[in-house]
């Protein structure tokens, strides 16, 4: 009888705030699945779970807009967070489609929008700030025990962003963005004069700065906000230029080790197509080549891990991007519009799904098959 | 044959006259004025706090508030448009804050209040709290039911100011100067930093304009009104201190229909669904002129109600219309991630 009063009170407050989940379990077996979060014309926000040739596989509504995304290494579990300056992350079985847990933000802190799970999937770590100091944290929670919070590291920076483990499963590398921002004005960038973004190389142990690595000092306002990293964990970082947007900046940096950071300029007629905005970033299945989009010039940019200008791909308003797993080197990207397109390894789009009245938003994540 | 060829001609040349936006036409006919207004609007308010606070008195305080409003509504006339100057440095937030749901105003109001720093001579309001720095907070200080004594009066001054100096800026960013933002906007191109085709450019101001009825809808009415009568929140209401709410969403929607009459309507020449936006308009302007009391009273008001009702269903399907069926007839794109990333 309690347990059905609980169940109840959940489900009843699951119709008002978070509407229902759905789930067509054994579908899509075998095809490119991907998770990302959406909107619809109707102000909804959900995450959503999808295979490539237009199944629909999961729909969790959210109680906002959701943005960056996380699976434990068994594929059990996805962790969604909630769009900066975000209050909630969430956990959601991905066998049944049911939350399973609700993360609030813990008091003065407040989400940013990216997480990882560790190797282990013990943990999971969020980007978070500190917001009355300013500084960014990692919010280290146990997946073991209803996701506590154990405690924080230091981001070594302001506004982490996405972060990555390296093949060590110990070092963890973290997009500080350097632009600080309130939950009481949300969206209001503070800091754009004096802003100093860095890619920071923490030991997750002890929190310890293993090394850090900034833009050269005129640059200082080229906010470092999405990584990927490679399985022989070459760093490809996107960024966005906050400054005059007359000048055009190199926006995009590979990264390795204790190395400087070496920006990336695309030729001049691609680099100005990119108005100063990369939204994401991810490395193939091999760490060969990377992918970076730019959806207000709505394009794709391709990269070698060593840095060269390989190509583009044309997607008005495209965000998301992943990497296509098992078989074939290439990149699945969203836009806005509702498509999921694939790109093959010669970087050619082969195919296009539409997936009507869905809006997908800025991060996508390709499961493994 | 010469009679095919001539009809084939009338419809390439009509078909160009169709999809030649005039962005020129737009920024000296739409832009421009309604920034040159927020700037005069804010000047007048700047003399009118300086006046209060050199020799106050009732009649000076009502002219500051009347100032105030002016001024406030020139901006509501000017919020509909969400590119270009108005973003640089912050400014669209420190004009206004709202919605303000976490109550920064008051508290970083009240905090600064009781700062020592604000009656030093070399106080900067432009390097404080964004929600001190516009009308939310000066709304708070000029409507209180109090009058602003010393204390307040410099701050007041302070935001006047403040107010005066973006509008300006704006202006001057948009207009003059070796690059102003005017060179860009109105030539759409391949190789434009900024706007690299017309279809962009539409699509950007068709979102603005989008933008704006969505802050309508979803806040400005939405908010106030909660779900039902008896929950309604009439001081969750956008101004009702000054009792500018319904003002407001005027002043939006005349700016919103004249954005649409310069950019958008030439490209329809009367086809549809320009009647249907029009009627739209039409509809949503006269059920705003029935409602007869301010928004924080009318959504609380058994009759009234219903009347905020009806405008936030029209102003809906108005938007519905600008997002399906203009979009569909001149073959634009609102964007998503294009416009809002992060």
């Amino acid at each position: 009888m309690a347990i059905d009063r609980r169940a109840f009170i959940r489900l009843g407050l699951g119709g008002l705030l978070l509407g229902p989940a759905m789930v067509m379990a054994g579908t899509g077996a075998g095809r490119q699945r991907l998770l990302s979060c959406r909107s619809d014309d109707s102000g909804g926000h959900f995450l959503s779970m999808v295979d490539v040739d237009g199944g629909r596989l999961l729909d969790v509504a959210l109680p906002g807009r959701g943005h960056g995304l996380a699976v434990d290494p068994m594929q059990l579990r996805a962790a969604v967070f909630a769009r900066r300056p975000g209050t909630f992350a969430w956990i959601v079985d991905l066998a049944s489609g049911q939350v399973s847990h609700r993360i609030a933000a813990a008091p003065g802190r407040h989400f940013y929008g990216h997480g990882q799970f560790t190797a282990d999937g013990a943990r999971l770590l969020c980007s978070e700030n500190d917001y009355a100091s300013g500084d960014g944290v990692i919010g280290v929670y146990d997946a073991s025990d209803s996701y506590r919070r154990l405690g924080e590291l230091p981001s070594h920076g302001v506004g982490p962003h996405e972060i990555r483990l390296l093949a060590d499963g110990r070092t963890l590398v973290i997009a500080n963005g350097g632009i600080r921002t309130h939950p009481d004005l949300p969206r209001v960038k503070s800091n754009l004069a004096s802003m100093r973004p860095n890619l920071a190389y923490v030991d997750v142990a002890s929190g310890r700065l293993l090394h850090r690595h900034e833009p050269e000092g005129r640059w200082h306002q080229l906010s470092i906000r999405h990584i990927d990293v490679s399985p022989d964990d070459r760093v490809a970082v996107a960024m966005q230029f906050e400054g005059d947007s007359r000048l055009l900046p190199p926006l995009i940096a590979i990264q390795q080790a204790e190395q400087p950071m070496r920006l990336l300029s695309a030729p001049d007629g691609v680099q100005r197509r990119l108005r100063n905005y990369c939204g994401s970033v991810a490395f193939d299945a091999d760490g060969r080549r990377f992918a970076v989009s730019s959806p207000r010039g709505g394009l794709v940019t391709f990269w070698s891990a060593g840095g060269d200008y390989l190509g583009l791909h044309d997607q008005a308003d495209a965000c998301g991007i992943g990497r296509t797993d098992g078989g074939g080197q290439g990149f699945v990207v969203s836009d806005g519009g509702g498509a999921v397109a694939r790109v093959d390894e010669d970087l050619v789009a082969t195919a296009r799904t539409s997936f009507s009245g869905y809006r997908w938003d800025n991060h996508l994540l390709t499961l493994r098959r | 044959m010469p009679n095919r060829i001539i009809l084939m001609l009338a419809l390439l040349l009509s078909h160009a006259t169709a999809r030649a936006y005039d962005f020129q036409a737009v920024t000296d006919r739409h832009v421009l004025p309604t920034y040159r207004n927020l700037a005069e609007r804010t000047a007048e308010l700047d003399a009118a706090a300086r006046a209060y606070c050199a020799g106050p008195s009732g009649s000076a305080l009502a002219h500051l508030q009347a100032g105030y409003r002016g001024a406030f509504l020139a901006w509501q006339g000017a919020q509909h448009l969400r590119f270009g100057p108005v973003q640089y440095l912050s400014r669209e937030y420190r004009f206004e804050l709202w919605p303000d749901e976490r109550g920064a105003v008051g508290r970083h109001l009240g905090q600064l209040l009781d700062d020592p720093a604000l009656q030093q001579a070399d106080f900067d309001i432009s390097q404080k709290s964004v929600a001190v720095q516009g009308f939310s907070a000066m709304e708070r200080l000029l409507f209180a039911g109090t009058t602003p004594d010393a204390t307040a009066c410099r701050l007041v001054v302070a935001i006047a100011a403040n107010l005066r100096d973006m509008a300006e800026g704006i202006v001057s960013d948009w207009s003059t100067g070796d690059d102003p933002y005017v060179r860009y906007f109105a030539v759409p191109a391949p190789g434009n930093p900024l706007f690299a085709s017309e279809a962009e450019l539409a699509g950007r101001l068709l979102n603005s304009l989008h933008t704006e009825l969505e802050l309508i809808v979803a806040q400005k009415l939405a908010r106030p009104l909660d779900k039902s009568l008896d929950r309604a929140r009439g001081k969750r209401a956008e101004g009702w201190r000054s009792r500018t709410g319904l003002p407001a969403i005027a002043a939006n929607l005349a700016a919103c229909h004249a954005l649409y009459r310069h950019a958008f309507a030439p490209e329809l020449a009367d086809a549809s669904p320009d009647p249907q936006i029009e009627a739209a308009f039409a509809q949503a302007g006269s059920t705003l002129e029935r409602l007869q009391m301010p928004l924080a009273d009318a959504v609380a008001d058994p009759g009234q109600r219903a009347l905020v009702e009806q405008l936030q269903a029209e102003l809906s399907a108005l938007k519905q219309l600008l997002a399906r069926d203009l979009t569909a007839a001149l073959g634009l794109s609102l964007g998503f991630n294009s416009l809002d990333g992060d």
